[in-house]
């Protein structure tokens, strides 16, 4: 019998029920210059009005302050996905996905400048570290009422190819790095930092990915302190720090642009620096169900370094100048970005 | 009858102003002579240097067990790393299982230095070592060694 933990990852958790908020997204980074692309369809089912199905876009280039931005949004009609053979199919506004090791994305996302067009397709890395990924341990990764958004990473390494048209400008993506995600919940997170960057192979090192979290959630109430969790994959090893509840094990510190992370477990220790100063930043207006706000600021465009000293082996460094996905979610905007998406 | 064993030791060290550099070394250590080991195995301390091969000495004492290594680093800099045990029984486990340690490059100039630590959670695996016909660990570091050597060579020798 296929348990819950057994499901397709990007199965849609999204009943039908008001107060749900579910999103898909993907990255691609360019891995020669600091441009990157981030998509999404969210399924948002307000506690109070009818659900509506957004898609958002963002379009990072270095050379430029400020991002790109877009987001539309439309009524929900319809199923949210649809299962074909092998993928999932979701339709958000004039965006289309469909979601598998060998997927696509295409559409129309209005922005700032105009009408974004994207037409992309990806391959699964091949190597272990492209295999389904949950930072959550498994048990809380599916089911439970806590944490009350769940996450997992069904494709954290991908291949992307395919163009962009934005803004008067025709960007090709050939080789692009990324990943594709999966979150749902009754709500956002109260905050968080969360993290993912792909390692390419380089000579005889192996691909390696991080991807990490520290939030703060609520609990009856009340806040609680940062918790993290980080999963790193190098080759065919995985290394995760996942107990949550052990917080002398875990060393967090989020500033305006900046998240650093200091893990210990069974599998070693690891330590995570993620900085976007100076880089392009998007606020996004995030709308939880119970109608309270969220502000998310979004770069794909941060430096990472990863050390890890594992329990077991050599310890290794993993380093990108501009291969970061940073998300910093608060409560309050930041006067520093006043056109929030 | 010659004494050997395998040991890990892991650790930080400060470079300067910059952020601290993860450092591991795995050893298979063979006795030469009285208190005298020679050892060969794998050291990584990234990104000053990615797992590579070591060689050097461990002299075994009462009152210091200390290691000499010698490495290159990434950029092909003849390196060693120093590092000393001072046994005390005011504090058995903590002097015998952390130690100060320092790289230096081949002028004598310290480039890096922290501190290492044994895990204790490797102790059975340690003690195993000690008797070569409970555990194949040496020979497992000693294969990994020479895979690193080869794949060292032909990265070196395609340059």
């Amino acid at each position: 019998m296929r348990g819950r933990e057994d499901r397709d990852p990007n199965a849609l958790r999204y009943s039908g029920k008001p107060g749900h908020v579910e999103s898909y997204f993907l990255r691609a980074n360019d891995p020669d210059r600091p441009r990157a692309l981030w998509l999404k369809a969210t399924v948002f089912a307000p506690i109070d009005g009818p659900a509506e199905m957004e898609s958002w876009l963002i379009y990072f280039d270095g050379s430029r302050a400020r991002p790109i931005a877009g987001r539309e949004s439309v009524p929900l009609v319809g199923p949210v996905t649809e299962a074909v053979p092998g993928a999932t199919r979701v339709h958000a506004a004039r965006l289309h996905f469909e979601l598998a090791g060998r997927g696509s994305a295409a559409g129309t996302v209005r922005t700032s400048t105009g009408d974004a067009h994207v037409d992309v397709t990806w391959s699964r890395s091949q190597s272990p570290v492209g295999a389904p990924l949950s930072m959550l341990p498994r048990r809380l990764a599916h089911g439970g009422s806590f944490p009350r958004s769940k996450l997992l990473s069904p494709l954290p390494s991908l291949l992307f190819s395919g163009t962009l048209d934005v803004n008067g400008e025709h960007v090709e993506l050939r080789g692009w790095r990324g990943m594709q995600g999966h979150n749902w919940g009754r709500e956002h997170a109260f905050e968080y930092a969360w993290g993912q960057c792909v390692f390419a192979p380089e000579g005889s090192e192996p691909e390696a990915m991080v991807e990490g979290l520290s939030a703060r959630v609520r609990i009856g109430g009340r806040t609680t302190p940062l918790i993290s969790c980080l999963a790193v994959r190098r080759g065919p090893r995985t290394f995760r720090f996942d107990r949550l509840v052990d917080l002398w094990r875990q060393h967090a510190s989020v500033e305006a642009d900046r998240w650093s992370l200091r893990m210990s477990g069974n599998d070693g220790e690891a330590r995570l620096e993620m900085d976007a100063t100076g880089r392009p930043i998007a606020c996004l207006g995030y709308r939880n169900p119970d109608g309270h706000k969220s502000y998310c600021f979004n770069t794909k465009l941060a430096t990472v370094r990863l050390q890890v000293q594992p329990a077991r082996g050599s310890a290794f460094e993993c380093r990108s100048e501009h291969g970061g996905a940073l998300e910093l979610l608060r409560r309050t905007p930041d006067p520093r970005f006043p056109d929030v998406v | 009858m010659t004494l050997s064993f395998v040991e890990a030791m892991r650790g930080w060290l400060r470079a300067g102003t910059g952020p601290d550099i993860p450092v591991s070394f795995e050893i298979h250590a063979v006795q030469r002579g009285r208190g005298r080991f020679e050892v060969k195995g794998v050291i990584a301390a990234p990104p000053l240097t990615r797992e590579t091969p070591a060689r050097g000495t461990l002299e075994l004492g009462l009152r210091a067990i200390a290691y000499h290594l010698e490495f290159t680093s990434t950029d092909g800099r003849a390196l060693t790393l120093d590092a000393t045990k001072h046994p005390t029984l005011l504090s058995p486990l903590r002097s015998m299982t952390a130690m100060h340690a320092i790289v230096r490059d081949a002028e004598g100039t310290a480039v890096a230095s922290g501190e290492m630590r044994f895990n204790t959670r490797d102790l059975p695996g340690f003690l195993r070592s000690w008797v070569p016909a409970l555990g194949n660990a040496h020979r497992e570091l000693d294969a990994r060694r020479r895979q690193i050597e080869r794949r060292t060579l032909a990265r070196d020798g395609g340059s």
